[in-house]
This record gives C-alpha cells, sequence and structure tokens, in this order.
C-alpha cells in the first residue's frame, strides 16, 4: 500500500480500495491514470484537467487491477514506464543527431526530439551545455535514448504529474534540489528557520554486487581480478549516469508526517548520524548545533496514502474532460499520516557533483 | 476534573500511563465515559472513535502538565451490559492512546496546502485564501506576503491570509486550548458537535459552522425541502438565515434530501454531500441528484457543487426572498440581493456562464453539474477582501488543508 517513486524510472504503487466498491470494475480499468492530490480537493468536476493535474503530487498508469475477495487493488507505474520499461521495451528511440543541443534533442517526437507527443510537454527548464551526436537504431527504446543522452549531457530529467518533462545539469536546483532543505537526524529533529529537520527510525546501510564491483572492492585473498562485472547497455548507461561512484544504498526510514511535503524524489537531502556513518564535509547550522551531514539524492522514495490526500482516476481517452474523473479518495484504504511509515533510498554520492 | 481531549470533554478519566520510548511520548488515557444521559453517553462514544487518527489538542483542568498536541492513535470504547450500574444500564470504558508531540512553547504547526483555480467561464483572477485558528502567533507564510483580511465572528476576529502565493504552507503556533477557535464545526443530532465522519445523521438536523456563517439545509414541518439556508456573524449577533434553492433545469426546485455524509470533518474544513433521488415526478427515475457543500475555516461563503446524473440540463440557483438582485456590470460571475438582510448583503455566484433573470442564475449551456457558492459581504460596505468581488476571487482560489505538527 504505498506509492514508489523512482529517481528518473518507472517506479510502481500499489493502492488498495476498500470494501463495497462494486462500481469501479467497469470503469476503473487498466490503462488509466491514477493521481494523487496532496490534499483532497473535492469533486474533480469544479476544477479542469490542467489545474488538478497541476496540482497533483503523483500520477501513475495502472497497469493492473486485482480483486482479491471482492477488494480492488490497483497496481500501477510512474509516467516515466511511458518512456519504454526497464526490460528494453516501448516506444522506438530511432534518431540521429549530430552536435544538437539539448533543446533539440529533448523536444516532441512530432517535431525533431525524442519525447513522444502526446504523453509528454516540453517544460520550461531545458538546459545543457555541450552537445549531442550519436546514431540510435530503431530497437533501442526512448527510455535507453534519454538515459544516455542525459549521461552526455551530465544532466536529469523530471516527469511532473501533469507529463511536463524538464531537465538541467544535476548540480542545477531548478528541476530538481540541489541544496538540501531537509535534514534527517535521530535526535534534536524540528523545524528550524533554515532546515526541515526529520527524525529518522531507522537507517539501513547494503550492498549489492553491483555496487561492490563498481567500486573496486576486493575479496578475501584481497584480489580483485577474481570477479567480472557483466554490464549490459542499460547498465552501463546508469553507471555513468551516477558517475560509477556508488558504494552504499542508504535507506532512511521515517514516518510521513514529518516529513510532509518537504522533500521528493530526485531532490538532495542531508542525513546526519555519525554513529551510524552518515557524516560529511560541508558544515550546517541546524537548531543551534553545528553539524557535518552527509549529502544523499533521493533515488527512491515511498510514500503512504494518508488520510486527508486525494485520490482520483482519470480514464484513458483522447477527449478526457473532468467529468470523466472519478473521485476514489473515499473508497480508498487511507492511512493516518501520523503512523504511517515512508521510506526513501538513496546512493552515497562522493563524486563531484557536489555544488 | 474534566480533560478537553480534541472536540470533546471526557467527564473523568481514571488512568493516565505517561511513557516515553524512543520513538517519543505515547500516552495511554483509560477510564469511564458518561455525560448526563445516556444518549450523551452514546455519543461521547462515537465522538471518541471519531477522533482516531486526527491531530488534536488536549487540556486538562487539573493537570496542565499534559496541555499540548497530540495524535490519537488507537481508541476502544467497551460497552457492557450491566443492570444497576452506571445510568443504570451498563458500563462504558474507554482506552485511548496517543502520541504527543509537544506543548504550547515547543510545537509549530504547519498547513499544507493544495491550490488550484477552479474551473470558470469568466476571467476572474484567483485569490488562494487560509486562515490559521483564532490566535495564531508566529504566522510565517515564507518568502510570501500575503494580504491579512481581519472578519469579525462569533468565536472572535478570524485573520484570514489572501492573495496567497501557490505553493506557500504556512507554519504557525496556538495554545492547545485555543486551537479549535475559529475551527470549522459540523453540528448534527439536536446540536451536538460531531467528529469522525461515521456519524449517525439526519437529513433536517445539521448544521456548518465556522463562526462567520453556518449553512444548514431548510427544513419545512421538519421535512428538509432541498432549500439551502445561510446566515452570517458580524462579531455581535448572527443575521437573519436566507434561503436558497437549486433549480433542475432552471424549472424545478430540487425538493427534500434523502441522505447526508461527511466526506471531510477537520478544524480546517468540513465537506458533507447530500443525496436524494430524482424518482418523484416530472424527474426520471433513475438519476439522483447530489449536492457537495465545503465550508473553511475563515471563509465568508459556502462552496457547492450540484450533480445530476442524468441528462444534462441548464440547473439554476434562485435566492427565496422577496427582492430583487443586481449582477455587477451585468457580465460578473455572481449577483447580489439588492434589500441587505440584517445589514449584509448577499451573494451567490456560478463560475460556469449563466443568466440572471429575477433572483434566478440559470446556466447558459447544459450540464451534469453545476457549481455554486452563497456568501456575504457582511456590514456592506464591506472594507477590501471582504466585498462581494474579493469573495468571487475568493471562491476561484481553491485550497484544501491538512496540518502537521513539528518541534520548534
Amino acid at each position: 500500500m504505498a506509492i514508489r517513486e523512482v529517481y528518473q524510472g518507472p517506479g510502481s504503487f500499489t493502492v488498495e480500495m476498500g470494501v463495497a466498491t462494486p462500481h469501479l470494475m467497469s470503469t476503473v480499468a487498466r490503462g488509466g491514470y491514477l493521481v494523487i492530490t496532496p490534499q483532497y480537493m473535492g469533486d474533480p468536476r469544479g476544477f479542469t484537467n490542467s489545474s488538478l493535474l497541476a496540482a497533483a503530487k503523483y500520477t501513475g498508469i495502472v497497469l493492473e487491477t486485482i480483486w482479491t475477495d471482492g477488494i480492488l487493488t490497483l497496481e500501477g507505474a510512474g509516467l516515466d514506464w511511458l518512456l519504454g520499461d526497464l526490460d528494453g521495451i516501448g516506444p522506438s528511440g530511432n534518431c540521429n543527431y549530430s552536435s544538437d543541443t539539448i533543446s533539440t534533442v529533448i523536444s516532441l517526437d512530432s517535431g525533431v526530439g525524442i519525447i513522444p507527443a502526446g504523453a509528454f510537454t516540453i517544460g520550461s527548464t531545458i538546459t545543457g551545455s555541450g552537445t549531442y551526436t550519436a546514431n540510435h537504431p530503431p530497437e533501442e527504446t526512448v527510455k535507453e535514448v534519454i538515459t544516455q543522452v542525459m549521461a552526455s549531457f551530465g544532466n536529469h530529467y523530471k516527469i511532473s504529474p501533469n507529463g511536463e518533462i524538464n531537465t538541467e545539469a544535476t548540480t542545477g536546483n531548478t528541476v530538481y534540489k540541489s541544496t538540501p532543505t531537509v535534514v534527517f537526524v535521530r535526535n534534536n529533529w524540528g523545524s528550524d528557520a533554515m532546515w526541515t529537520g526529520v527524525p529518522v527510525d531507522r537507517l539501513t546501510s547494503k550492498y549489492s554486487i553491483r555496487e561492490w564491483l563498481s567500486s573496486s572492492n576486493v575479496d578475501i585473498y584481497g584480489l580483485q581480478d577474481g570477479l567480472i562485472y557483466r554490464v549490459d547497455n542499460s547498465d552501463a548507461a546508469v553507471t555513468r549516469t551516477i558517475g560509477g561512484a556508488e558504494a552504499l544504498i542508504q535507506e532512511v526510514r521515517t514516518t510521513y508526517a514529518h516529513l510532509g511535503d518537504s522533500t521528493s524524489v530526485g531532490d538532495m537531502v542531508y542525513i546526519f548520524d555519525p554513529g551510524s556513518g552518515f557524516e560529511g564535509d560541508t558544515l550546517i547550522k541546524f537548531r543551534g548545533q553545528w553539524l557535518k551531514p552527509a549529502r544523499h539524492r533521493i533515488r527512491e522514495y515511498s510514500w503512504p496514502v494518508t488520510d486527508g490526500m486525494g485520490v482520483y482516476y482519470r480514464p484513458q481517452g483522447s477527449s478526457i474532460t473532468i467529468s470523466d474523473w472519478i473521485d476514489l479518495t473515499q473508497t480508498t484504504q487511507r492511512v493516518p499520516a501520523a503512523t504511517a511509515t515512508a521510506s526513501l533510498k538513496a546512493l552515497e554520492f562522493t563524486i563531484t557533483e557536489a555544488s | 476534573m474534566s480533560m478537553t481531549f480534541g472536540r470533546i470533554t471526557l467527564p473523568a478519566y481514571t488512568k493516565l500511563v505517561s511513557r516515553r520510548n524512543s520513538s517519543g511520548n505515547v500516552d495511554r488515557i483509560t477510564g469511564w465515559l458518561r455525560a448526563d444521559t445516556l444518549a450523551a453517553t452514546k455519543v461521547l462514544r462515537t465522538e471518541l472513535k471519531g477522533h482516531e487518527g486526527h491531530f488534536i489538542a488536549i487540556t486538562d483542568s487539573t493537570d496542565s502538565d499534559i496541555d499540548g498536541f497530540y495524535t490519537v492513535n488507537q481508541v476502544q470504547v467497551t460497552s457492557e451490559a450491566k443492570t444497576n450500574s452506571l445510568q443504570n444500564t451498563g458500563l462504558f470504558e474507554f482506552d485511548a492512546a496517543v502520541e504527543f508531540h509537544g506543548r504550547y512553547s515547543s510545537t509549530e504547526i504547519q498547513s499544507m496546502l493544495s491550490m488550484v483555480d477552479a474551473a470558470e467561464d469568466f476571467s476572474t483572477t484567483e485569490s488562494f485564501w487560509w486562515a490559521p485558528a483564532i490566535g495564531a502567533q508566529a504566522v510565517d507564510a515564507g518568502g510570501a506576503t500575503p494580504v491579512i483580511v481581519d472578519r469579525d465572528g462569533a468565536d472572535g476576529t478570524i485573520s484570514v491570509a489572501t492573495d496567497m502565493t501557490a505553493g506557500t504552507n504556512p507554519t504557525w503556533s496556538i495554545d492547545p486550548s485555543n486551537y479549535y477557535d475559529g475551527a470549522v464545526e459540523l453540528y448534527a443530532d439536536g446540536d451536538t458537535l460531531r467528529t469522525g465522519l461515521e456519524i449517525p445523521m439526519d437529513t433536517t438536523d445539521w448544521y456548518i459552522s465556522n463562526g462567520l456563517m453556518q449553512v444548514r439545509a431548510a427544513a419545512y414541518q421538519s421535512t428538509s425541502d432541498g432549500r439551502i439556508q445561510v446566515r452570517f456573524h458580524d462579531g455581535t449577533s448572527w443575521s437573519d438565515w436566507t434561503s436558497i434553492y437549486l433549480r433542475w433545469a432552471g424549472t424545478n426546485n430540487v425538493p427534500s434530501w434523502n441522505f447526508i455524509s461527511v466526506l471531510v470533518n477537520t478544524p480546517e474544513q468540513v465537506i458533507v454531500r447530500l443525496v436524494r433521488d430524482a424518482a418523484e415526478s416530472p424527474f426520471s427515475t433513475t438519476a439522483k441528484h447530489e449536492l457537495d457543500l465545503t465550508l473553511r475555516r475563515g471563509g465568508r461563503f459556502v462552496s457547492g457543487l450540484y450533480k445530476f446524473t442524468g441528462s444534462a440540463a441548464t440547473h439554476a440557483l434562485q435566492s427565496t426572498e422577496i427582492d430583487t438582485a443586481t449582477r455587477p456590470g451585468g457580465t460578473a460571475s455572481y449577483v447580489y440581493l439588492d434589500t441587505n438582510i440584517s445589514g449584509n448583503r448577499i451573494v451567490y455566484g456560478c463560475p460556469k456562464d449563466f443568466t440572471l433573470s429575477g433572483l434566478e442564475i440559470q446556466l447558459d449551456s447544459t450540464s451534469q453539474h453545476m457549481p455554486f457558492w452563497i456568501g456575504a459581504e457582511v456590514d456592506e460596505p464591506a472594507g477590501s477582501g471582504n466585498q462581494d468581488a474579493d469573495l468571487a476571487e475568493q471562491f476561484v482560489g481553491q485550497v484544501a488543508e491538512t496540518v502537521r505538527p513539528s518541534r520548534r
């Protein structure tokens, strides 16, 4: 029962309805959209398609409807899924570029770009230094192409809940927050004129085989040579994007109410817990203390659907009006924000991306 | 000894277990529910359960050490049949687990606001607005500089921030004993303040109040007759009630409501949904009427959304006063009654194109739904921010709110 948002990825969601929602069987179907607003706006018909989507916290595509003992569960993925899934299936990214700028490449495919028109719109922030030159064959998906484009420019991209795509250098502060505003601490949490201090229930550091191999680790004989890292196309691209410097997956678990909407996936945050190894180099003044927290980008953010949020279903179609939206808020199983758990995953970032 | 537990007063508790663990303070309050009558005790039971999951203020008349802000994690009420016991019929034992956030001085409240323009056929500039509880201090709207408008009402003067910048999530502080001052309140079942969503309600016996205005279903000979009634407070007294009819297709008044349910019931806003079938002649039999009413803290208008599930029609809104109405400039998104009621200019509007004839505003094109609002320019002529045109801008600036506590 959570929304799992992934930085430049499709992520996933699972939202369960309550009992007594039989009329949804014919109306809520695969291929429609689940739209979640941070607060419940009431019946959607008082608003417009675009104003509600612009205010949304999350939009996902319903990929599965599961009925278990009469209870409907909706499962799906974020809008990134429309660029191509992680198995390399999706719209073709067939294109040739020669010394083209970012605004040429990241534009709609109805013109010269690679972004599928109809599914997305181009936002106001499309910046990047340098040019792009590459030929992409038809069998590459848009997702695979855009990943390589981002790596080439040193950029990252964001798809907003209204389908708007923006991109800038990973050091920028417009598309994602590069300068943290949230500090995760174990003690002395709370508000601060400069920061939002969030208490942490649990911190997890985890190694995976990919991180092990890409970080020049050695085996128990002190040797590196016996371990061969298989890199396929998409892996290589991913490694390039994050600079090959990943070492640890860090997971932070907290209570959703403490976090509110103060941060979102892709933003940089500070984590300070020296006893657990979360300590960095930047000195910040936080609630009367001088801290040197570790700086991490949120790669994954899982949050629950809580009381007070609005849950809407927007059917798929070429001429959807606001009257076609279905208000699922009252039938969605929601949890109190005060007790619901949220978790964030980050990767250790030690490369020169720090501003 | 009495404890104010959110919006209810617990007559007595017998045991308070205060516990602190690594994740905070978890307190447990147990005791017996007992009010003046058995019926009132049953209300307390529903009310207590209605607080589950809510962020509340607790104050105690004899133990002010526990005054502060809490979240209700769990509530249990055991009703046990027992003759010759309390109230001669049974025992109501309660057990509430609450999580302590902080006291007056250590708690900061953040209002998380979603700001969305209402759909409209006019080009009204929206004014997003928001009001914390009366007496809020250290209100911080970030870098935004909203225009503060004061409004006098039954609970005192509430300050409303208007022209807010979208994306602002202001923080503020309040004494726990004042947390509900200016709050939106839902009264049902004989003038009883009700909490939560699962409330035994009668379509004729309810009203919503925010201290500035009240809205209720009008009853004729104890039966809801479909009209919506509003009245306003100017800081001294309540005005007379005035009624508005919803007119299906502009020809038939929507009659009495069959059902009422509560969608949202928090100090920040209350939304109720009224439903009736369309079985009565001349309505078709396979459709229903539905009306959502939203009242927010600090608001001088109620937002409504009338829906008819049958074929689209040109629905209308009509005052039942014997009066005439004026549409400012001939094209405004609202009209007002020419004769003030208790000194207040009654205003009603609709964001869709409409035509005014007499006291009726009727949609120009057919639709299955009609959004509208009913408000008043209190003590007309009012100051800036409280005038009829300001209310129209504040209707377009729709805001939804949740609150979260934070340590200072």
